[in-house]
């Protein structure tokens, strides 16, 4: 059990060193996925979110939407795009950015939501404009929510981004899948370590931007 | 609180029966069926249990189960080397269903050219099935990358003497995914690259099924094909071929814009494997005398097995096998 | 539309549901997957969650582990699991478990320590035990909460769990994945829409649930706090 082709270090640091350029390779892929899909992702939240709060009733066909986007395994959505764009990074972003929409809209909602209203009523009397007050007041209110949205957002892209190497274009999952189909275990581990110290540090550098935009919190 | 009390007894009671009624040991490739007992097939004859199909990716992980007894036999690729270290038996395919599957390029006529053509065919005729074995075992086994094992071979094979050329056109290699493909599609791009071609190399697409269409669409140009497999997957009646009868038949099935060029001696056919042990304890050397075993048995498997006309399909029309498929 | 037509098709037609690779053995398959994952997670995270959060102790890891476990890709471990178990469903269940302990745990301690201080010492100062305040007082408070966290992660464990198939377990990932590879896609969206509604038909039963387990006088709608968010996405 586990020693079949005789015992495998964890990590062969010499298949490490040889495949430096790989690993890089492998790891600004995964880089440059994440972000361009929580980026794409935010651009289409932000007019959704908008309109969602000037017309209410849009609000639950929107979350439907995206809740049903959402419960779909990513192995079948990914393999569901392929007919219409192929084995291309198109097909893996379109799927990553789908599951960002239902996290973003609903924490910026919920967030814009939580304003209190006297804030908010106070703002309309003195004068401000529906715009206004929105970018002015309920905004930076609202920020970290937003950003604890845009910091989950991130956070489970990178986990995405490794089962979209199954589609071909997986970053660091394929070092990970490498590992899975030749029993190796150096890809395996270098893969998923780095996947997690990615997630990690989206994570962390985001909660420290998320506390600093509300420092009258003591947490998240 | 009674209906609520009520209510969790109802769930304990209602997962307690889920759990007995899954299957036995929690092991997924169990059939509910019956474990020990034989049928009788439409010719009258009594056969024993139905084979359970596990599907597992060919690689290292099919290898692992079969040595760990996680299964009784793998679909496994004739050149993977792990057989012959391993001291695995190959059933021997005593109907022959499995014909000629020598290794071919597939390509897109259209980039076909003279020098395309003559490059991939002297890589073909370069190699052979201890070769190719050999390779498939330093990739899989001593986990060497795929691209220095074809740069070995060619090397060696003196395909990549001389300056390399340059200004030719932009190609694109697909492969399948396993290693071997893996392997010979490297090759081509090693090769053709050394004859000027801007070649991108896209490996581990899928299978034949996700690689055919993309050829078709112009996604990409060329992919190392199996002559026998292939002529099956464009139709599943064909009979066994010999290569020359198979690259007349080819030219008659492929889709238009794509052509076949020469076969290498090199063959790599679906091969049922078992451990030296199972062979022993029960009396398999070749592939028919799978009918006698009245165990239930297990056999790993590409995913797409059921529906290969030269796997599960042909098994079970050829050597009137069951599985529980 | 051609696919939606082939779907209906697909499930209308009775070879589709038989056999070792048929929809009645793979949805069994799957349920039991989810549900034995569920059922472990529950055993370790909860004891963990509720406890750390009466005992007022462990507040940094018990509400960070969430944050934590999202970093965790369920596809690198599983296979991680596999270099160590079986093929099958050893590692199905660690990659399920790893995944939904973590929130589970955040979600309980929340829960707990959420109780406020004043009810907490009326209930010791009408002379309660420990045990008992925990029984009558915190729990029956928390229940909301905790089982909000346990339906988030059942949810995801439904639809993360179609990843089994990659290490040879079967269950409606390996439609996905077979259909992945033979490019059927007619099999591909049967599969995951049965995913979609399972994970729905989860959802809605252990909502059902909740509401049993939570004591008439105290149901409520409760607010999950904004880092414990409800939903993530099935990696």
């Amino acid at each position: 059990m586990g020693w079949f082709v005789g015992a495998q270090p964890w990590v062969d640091w010499t298949w490490v060193a040889d495949h430096r350029e790989l690993i890089l390779d492998r790891l600004r892929e995964h880089v440059e996925l994440t972000l361009v899909a929580v980026v794409i992702g935010i651009l289409i939240a932000t007019p959704l979110v908008l309109v969602s709060r000037r017309w209410r009733g849009v609000y639950p066909v929107v979350l439907t939407t995206t809740g049903i986007l959402y419960t779909i395994p990513s192995l079948a959505l990914f393999t569901l795009l392929l007919p219409w764009t192929g084995l291309t990074r198109t097909t893996a972003l379109v799927g990553l950015v789908s599951y960002t929409l239902l996290i973003l809209i609903r924490n910026a909602v919920t967030g814009l939501d939580a304003v209190p209203a006297d804030v908010r009523e106070a703002a309309q009397g003195m004068g401000y404009s529906r715009g206004r007050a929105l970018v002015a007041v309920e905004l930076p209110l609202a920020l970290p929510a937003i950003v604890a949205g845009i910091r989950l957002a991130l956070v489970t892209t990178v986990g995405l981004v490794t089962v979209a190497a199954l589609i071909g274009h997986g970053g660091l999952g394929h070092l990970i899948l490498d590992g899975l189909n030749r029993r190796f275990r150096t890809p395996l581990v270098v893969g998923s370590v780095l996947s997690v110290a990615l997630a990690a540090m989206a994570d962390v550098v985001l909660l420290r931007v998320q506390r600093r935009l509300s420092p009258w919190k003591a947490g998240g | 609180m009674r209906t609520r009390r009520l209510l969790l007894a109802l769930l304990v009671a209602v997962g307690l029966t889920a759990a007995a009624c899954s299957d036995s040991d929690n092991d997924p490739s169990v059939s509910s069926g019956d474990g020990d007992a034989t049928t009788t097939t439409a010719a009258g004859e009594v056969v024993g249990a139905p084979i359970s199909f596990v599907p597992l990716d060919p690689g290292a992980v099919t290898f692992e189960a079969l040595e760990n007894g996680d299964v009784d036999m793998a679909l496994l690729f004739s050149t993977q080397g792990v057989i012959a270290e391993k001291g695995w038996v190959v059933l021997e395919d005593d109907m022959t269903l499995q014909g000629s599957d020598n290794l071919i390029p597939l390509v897109r006529t259209e980039v076909a050219d003279d020098t395309v053509t003559e490059t991939l065919n002297a890589v073909s005729a370069a190699l052979d099935t201890e070769t190719l074995t050999e390779l498939n075992r330093r990739v899989d086994s001593d986990k060497e990358d795929t691209e220095a094992v074809a740069r070995d071979f060619l090397t060696e094979a003196g395909l990549l003497e001389g300056d390399a050329a340059s200004g030719g056109a932009s190609l694109t290699v697909g492969s399948a995914n396993f290693s071997e493909a893996e392997i010979v599609a490297q090759m081509y791009t090693l090769a053709l690259e050394h004859a000027g071609y801007a070649v991108e190399l896209k490996a581990q697409l899928g299978s034949r099924e996700v690689l055919v269409p993309a050829l078709e669409s112009g996604e990409i140009d060329i992919e190392p094909e199996y002559l026998q497999s292939l002529l099956a997957f464009l139709d599943e009646n064909t009979e066994s071929v010999t290569p020359d009868e198979g690259v007349a038949l080819a030219a008659d099935l492929l889709p238009d814009g794509l052509s076949v060029l020469e076969p290498s001696p090199a063959q790599d056919q679906n091969a049922i494997v078992v451990t030296a042990e199972t062979a022993e304890k029960l009396g398999l050397t070749k592939v028919s005398d799978l009918k006698q075993v009245t165990d239930a048995l297990k056999m790993a498997g590409p995913p797409e097995c059921p529906e290969r006309p030269l796997c599960i399909p042909g098994y079970e029309e050829v050597y009137g096998l069951q599985f529980d498929v | 539309m051609d696919l939606l037509r082939d779907v209906v098709e697909w499930f209308g037609d009775r070879a589709s549901w038989r056999g070792s690779d048929g929809l009645v053995h793979l949805l069994a398959q799957h349920v039991w997957l989810s549900a034995a994952a569920v059922a472990i997670s529950c055993a370790i995270a909860l004891p963990i969650g509720l406890g750390l959060g009466h005992a007022r102790r462990g507040e940094v890891f018990a509400v960070n582990v969430a944050n934590i476990g999202r970093a965790l890709p369920s596809f690198a471990v599983l296979v991680f699991a596999l270099q160590l178990l079986s093929i099958g469903t050893g590692p199905a269940l660690v990659a399920l478990v790893v995944l939904a302990v973590p929130v589970m745990v955040t979600n309980a301690y929340v829960a707990m320590a959420g109780v406020e201080d004043d009810l907490r010492e009326a209930a010791r100062g009408m002379g309660m035990s420990g045990w008992q305040l925990f029984r009558r007082v915190e729990l029956p408070l928390a229940m909301p909460l905790v089982m909000a966290g346990v339906r988030t992660a059942a949810v995801q464990v439904v639809a993360t769990a179609t990843l089994a198939a990659l290490v040879g377990y079967g269950g409606l990932g390996l439609l996905i994945l077979r259909g992945l590879r033979t490019r059927d896609d007619v099999e591909v969206f049967a599969a995951a829409l049965t995913v979609a509604v399972l994970a729905l038909i989860t959802e809605v039963v252990l909502a059902g649930v909740q509401r049993l387990l939570t004591p008439r006088g105290i149901r409520r709608i409760t607010e999950v706090p904004a880092m414990a968010p409800v939903i993530d996405p099935n990696i």
